[in-house]
C-alpha cells in the first residue's frame, strides 16, 4: 500500500522531478503526458474509473434487458404445471449458472495463452474471468438451494453429483483466487496460476456431463432445453434472460479487466520507480564512498609501497 | 403466486451480489485510476492511442506516444 501512496504522490501531478521515484515515472512516461484528461497544468483531470463511453451504453441496454427479463418472468409467463410459481426462479438460477462456463472457459484460453505467449495482458483476462466466474459460481449455488427447498424439499444434497462437482468447481477456483492473491512475482504467478486454472477446467466437463453420466445419482433432470418441451414464452423467457445474463458478464470482464489493468499498471510502475531508487542510491553511495576512500586509498597506497620498499 | 419469499429471495439475492460486485469494482477502480498517468488507461478515448492496434495489446499505447514504453517488456 505504501508503494501504492508512492505513485500516488509521484502521478498526481506535473512530472517535475522533485525526486528519484518521481523522476523515474517521468521518464518512463514523459512523453505520454498531455492527452485529453490532462490539463494545462499537467494536472491528470480523469476521469477515474473504468468506465468509457461504450461501456456505458452497452450497460444501459443491459439494464433493459434485465428489466424485459423480470416483466417477462413476472408478469407474462405463467405458472408451471407441475412446479407452480417457483419456476420463475428458473429464469435466474438457469442464466446465472451458464456464466460460469463461459467465465471459466475464457480463463482457460488466457491461461493457455499466458502459457504459450508469457503473456501479462492475457494473465488479467484470466483472472478477471475467473473472479467474475466465482461469483456466478456462487449465485448458482445459492439460488440452486433456494430453488431445491420448495422442488425437492431439501436445501442441499449431499449425494448429487451436479451440486457436488459444481461445488468443487467453486471451491478450485475460489483457491486459483485465493493462491493468486498469495503471490507477488507476477511472471511466476501467472504461469502457476495458468497451470491451476487448466487443472480446474477439466472440472467442467463433469459439471456439465454428470446428469448424463451418473443419472441415478442426481435429483437434477437431464439437459431438455433441446428437445422443445418449454412453451415458447417461457423459452422466449429463458433465451432471453441467458442472453442478457452473458452480456453481463462481457460487460463485468471489460470493467474488471480494466481494473486489474490498472492493478498491474500500479505494480509495473511501483517497481521501476522503486529499482530507479535503488540505483540513483547505489550510485551515490558510491560516490560518497569513493570520495571518503580516496585519502584513505593514498595512504594505505604510501605504507604498501613502503611495505614493497622494504 | 405460491412460494413467494423463495423466489424474491432467490431474484433479490441474485441481483444483490451482482449489484455489490459492480459497487466493488466501481470503488476499487476510483482508487486505483488516479494513481496511474493518464496514458496508461488504455480504454480513455485519446487521439493518442489506437485501441484498435493489434500491436498494441499487452502494452500501453503505440510508438509514436510511447517511445519509452515500459510495459511492453512484460507481454
Amino acid at each position: 500500500m505504501n508503494q501504492n501512496k508512492d505513485i500516488k504522490a509521484n502521478t498526481s501531478g506535473a512530472p517535475s522531478g522533485q525526486n528519484s521515484a518521481e523522476a523515474a515515472l517521468s521518464a518512463g512516461v514523459a512523453d505520454c503526458w498531455g492527452s485529453a484528461a490532462v490539463d494545462a497544468a499537467g494536472t491528470d483531470t480523469g476521469p477515474f474509473s473504468t468506465s468509457s463511453r461504450n461501456t456505458n451504453l452497452f450497460g444501459l441496454l443491459i439494464l433493459a434487458g434485465f428489466i424485459a427479463v423480470f416483466l417477462l418472468a413476472f408478469f407474462v409467463v405463467e405458472a408451471d404445471r407441475v412446479q407452480g410459481d417457483v419456476v420463475r426462479l428458473m429464469f435466474v438460477h438457469v442464466p446465472v449458472a451458464v456464466v460460469p462456463y463461459l467465465a471459466f472457459g475464457i480463463t482457460a484460453i488466457g491461461s493457455i495463452a499466458v502459457l504459450l505467449k508469457r503473456s501479462q495482458w492475457w494473465d488479467v483476462v484470466a483472472s478477471s474471468s475467473a473472479e467474475i466466474g466465482v461469483l456466478f459460481g456462487a449465485l448458482t449455488l445459492i439460488t440452486g438451494s433456494i430453488w431445491g427447498r420448495p422442488t425437492w424439499n431439501t436445501w442441499w444434497e449431499w449425494g448429487d453429483v451436479r451440486l457436488m462437482t459444481s461445488l468443487v468447481l467453486f471451491l478450485m477456483f475460489a483457491g486459483y483466487l485465493a493462491y493468486r492473491r498469495s503471490m507477488t512475482d507476477t511472471e511466476i504467478r501467472a504461469r502457476r496460476s495458468a497451470v491451476l486454472a487448466l487443472i480446474a477446467t477439466l472440472n467442467l466437463v463433469l459439471v456439465n456431463r454428470s446428469v448424463e453420466w451418473w443419472q441415478n445419482r442426481t435429483l437434477h433432470q437431464q439437459s431438455t432445453l433441446a428437445e422443445g418441451r418449454m412453451e415458447n414464452m417461457t423459452l422466449f423467457t429463458l433465451m432471453l434472460a441467458i442472453v442478457v445474463f452473458m452480456s453481463l458478464f462481457g460487460w463485468l470482464l471489460v470493467q474488471r479487466f480494466r481494473l486489474g489493468w490498472l492493478a498491474h499498471q500500479i505494480e509495473t510502475l511501483g517497481l521501476e520507480a522503486q529499482i530507479a531508487q535503488r540505483r540513483q542510491q547505489a550510485a551515490s553511495g558510491y560516490r560518497e564512498a569513493v570520495t571518503q576512500l580516496q585519502p584513505g586509498q593514498s595512504q594505505s597506497g604510501q605504507s604498501q609501497s613502503g611495505r614493497v620498499e622494504k | 403466486m405460491t412460494h413467494l419469499n423463495y423466489i424474491i429471495a432467490g431474484w433479490l439475492i441474485t441481483f444483490l451480489g451482482i449489484g455489490l460486485y459492480i459497487s466493488y469494482v466501481i470503488a476499487a477502480a476510483k482508487r486505483l485510476s488516479p494513481q496511474v498517468p493518464a496514458e496508461y488507461r488504455r480504454w480513455m478515448e485519446s487521439p493518442n492511442i489506437d485501441l484498435l492496434d493489434s500491436s498494441n495489446q499487452g502494452g500501453l499505447g503505440t510508438a509514436e506516444t510511447s517511445s519509452t514504453n515500459t510495459n511492453s517488456e512484460h507481454k
